[in-house]
């Protein structure tokens, strides 16, 4: 452990070279720093990862299954599996995505699961993010930095190597692709991921496209190129919210969209990672059924378990929820990045009676979870000169392109709270290495 | 990997080379007049100042005088000015240029910035950011495999260097070296190049009139030389 704090300002210096940032909006201006690191990695064992890449997989083949069923047959609605009202009043439904087929049925390409372990070791799923998930490009690039600030460390252990991620994303985008270019479609040096957009350019081998750069013509999408020359593009990897896409399909005064993209997509000439739409999916409140979802579309038990979770749309739950509010974490489902979370606990009476008005108000806004109390991880206090215990949870990757496959390492993130469940970047946190045992 | 350049991007290639080289220049001149200094020779600042702009008071010290350029962000000539540009640049372009090209800029930015915070009193050091200059450099024509790329770096670099070359009033000799070596990139890619540009600069570029130092000749160069790479 000594060794890993012998050579801290080594690693940030590595951090501050690459420019491994991340950047916020703070009362309007937009603030690059370095993403907070610390040396101490997650570590998996064998035994554990093996057994979360097969339930990784197994939930993210079921997801996928589900948004394919959503936009055409919507057998799971049918067969009373899931509520209507569910499917069609999630903000991430896009109608505009009915009956369209992605390139080798896929939808989530990227599939970002958050995970936390428990105290006596289980692993819960918190969270699946089916839209854009973010992190990647940090452990990546900090596996190259630990691995030639810390050499004699993983000469001596079996840590398995992670640096692969841009190999398997370039490898995902070919195997989509409907003939063209791979592009990653950044809105610009502006946005808090941008970073992660351009080094995964780099490392996937793809173009990293801006907005303006791209055209569609006759259903065609075209990289514009030196003096106007049109290279054709097969698959865009598009780091913008779906209702910014298509100025001529959805929000009308997008200027960071690809005006007809749609069409190009309906049209089966352009692969979109991840595919429109998807948002039906990870909305919080599906969360609840995605273990029906295994249940229903593989035939299999769920390997992996979500966080005991309540909907107030049901009556049971609606009535558990108003009697143990105080001891509940409420999520707004339309929220991400760690916002419209609230902790029962954090609340006074007034504000817990407000907060039971709005779900009786609004159920179908809500989710309601058990707190989990979930393991700490040591990290580096540089201002103490010892170790403290913060909050983490784990992204994990899961890519699909012909086959599912899960990248063995992940973004672990922690909260510089001492107090704080809430770890992501957005709103503070720090990240970590994840190490996933060989042997 | 297929490779494919928008217009913006070879823009901002050509400008990555020009910053870099106006920075790398700029430390250079600048040790040119530290050396005078040291010795006790009357250092023409304003001579300086009139070549790269603003202008300064004569009578500055030159700690003063170091200090508006090499560290002051609102003097466009200055050296972090010229870093801040490559890197505004070259962030722009990872994928095209690497990760690591592009950390020789930020160190360079990093080094300096240290050197701003000293407290000891010494004059900045700058051979550090020569140093990642070079590598800089270095990285782009080394590590990179496509032409066009390491074409529009160059050109960027060859223009400033001709345009900096010129307004320090370096002998005709040098300035024809540098636009020598240029024309031989023409060979390799000239789909940036306005040929009636480069070639009315080659007939410019003459000694004779290059040492009669006419100030309308002068002009008439840096204006030329500086539509030769058209984006």
């Amino acid at each position: 452990m000594d060794a890993l704090f012998n050579s801290i300002d080594a690693v940030n210096s590595w951090l501050e070279r690459f420019g491994v940032k991340f950047g916020i909006y703070k009362n309007g201006t937009f603030k690059e720093q370095l993403f907070p690191y610390d040396s101490i990695p997650r570590v998996i064992s064998k035994e554990d990862w093996d057994m979360l890449e097969k339930g990784l997989s197994q939930r993210v083949k079921a997801l996928n299954m589900f948004i394919y069923d959503v936009y055409h047959d919507k057998k799971i609605i049918s067969d009373g599996v899931i509520p209507p009202e569910f499917v069609f009043s999630s903000s991430g439904y896009m109608h505009e995505c009915e009956g369209i087929t992605p390139s080798e049925n896929v939808y989530a390409h990227i599939a970002g699961i958050d995970l936390v372990q428990s105290k006596d070791g289980d692993w819960i799923i918190l969270e699946d993010n089916l839209r854009i998930p973010s992190g990647a490009s940090y452990p990546m690039i900090a596996r190259s930095i630990m691995r030639k600030v810390y050499p004699e460390i993983f000469h001596d252990k079996k840590i398995v190597d992670n640096r692969n991620y841009g190999e398997m994303l370039g490898k995902m985008m070919d195997e989509v692709n409907t003939g063209g270019l791979n592009v990653i479609f950044t809105p610009g040096r502006y946005n808090s991921a941008f970073f992660e957009h351009s080094y995964l350019a780099e490392k996937s081998g793809a173009v990293l496209a801006y907005p303006g750069e791209i055209i569609v013509e006759n259903d065609t999408v075209y990289y514009l190129g030196l003096h106007g020359n049109k290279q054709k593009v097969g698959c865009i990897y598009r780091r913008i919210s779906d209702e910014y896409m298509d100025p001529n399909s959805f929000v009308s005064d997008s200027l960071i969209g690809i005006p007809n993209l749609l069409q190009a997509y309906k049209a089966g000439n352009v692969a979109l990672v991840n595919a429109l739409g998807n948002g039906v999916a990870d909305d919080k409140g599906i969360y609840y059924f995605v273990p029906k979802m295994i249940e229903y579309y593989l035939k299999e038990t769920p390997i992996l378990h979500n966080a005991p979770t309540y909907l107030p749309y049901f009556k049971e739950d609606y009535d558990y929820i108003l009697n143990n509010i105080s001891k509940l974490v409420i999520k707004d489902v339309a929220e991400a990045g760690g916002y419209g979370v609230i902790f029962g606990r954090d609340l006074d009476e007034a504000k817990l009676e407000e907060l039971k008005a709005l779900i009786i108000k609004e159920p179908r806004r809500f989710i309601a979870q058990e707190v989990i109390d979930f393991k700490d991880l040591e990290i580096y206090d540089g201002d103490e000169g010892k170790t403290v215990e913060r909050k983490a949870d784990l992204r994990a990757f899961v890519i699909t392109g012909k086959e599912t496959k899960v990248w063995a390492s992940g973004l672990t993130r922690f909260s510089r709270n001492p107090n704080s469940f809430v770890v992501n970047s957005s709103q503070g946190g720090g990240f970590k290495d994840t190490w996933v045992l060989g042997e | 990997m297929t490779f494919a350049i928008s217009d913006t991007k070879a823009n901002r290639l050509f400008w990555l080379g020009r910053y870099a080289e106006r920075a790398y220049l700029s430390i250079h001149f600048l040790r040119r007049y530290f050396d005078m200094y040291l010795d006790g020779n009357p250092v023409d600042f304003s001579t300086y100042a009139k070549n790269l702009g603003p202008k300064v008071d004569s009578e500055l010290s030159f700690k003063d005088f170091a200090r508006i350029y090499i560290f002051d962000k609102n003097n466009k000539s200055s050296i972090a000015s010229c870093l801040t540009g490559a890197n505004d640049n070259a962030i722009m372009l990872r994928e095209v240029i690497t990760s690591e090209s592009l950390s020789y800029i930020q160190m360079s930015i990093c080094h300096l910035e240290r050197e701003l915070n000293r407290t000891d009193g010494r004059l900045p050091q700058l051979q550090s950011i020569t140093d990642n200059l070079l590598a800089f450099f270095g990285s782009i024509e080394e590590r990179l495999y496509n032409d066009k790329v390491i074409a529009l770096v160059r050109y960027g670099r060859f223009i400033e260097s001709l345009d900096m070359h010129m307004r320090f009033e370096y002998s005709f000799s040098a300035v024809r070296e540098v636009f020598e070596s240029l024309l031989r990139w023409t060979e390799i890619e000239n789909s940036v190049i306005d040929s009636c540009s480069l070639s009315k600069f080659d007939v410019l570029l003459n000694e004779a009139n290059y040492e009669l130092n006419d100030s309308t000749y002068r002009r008439q160069l840096l204006s030329t030389v500086n539509s030769i790479v058209v984006l």
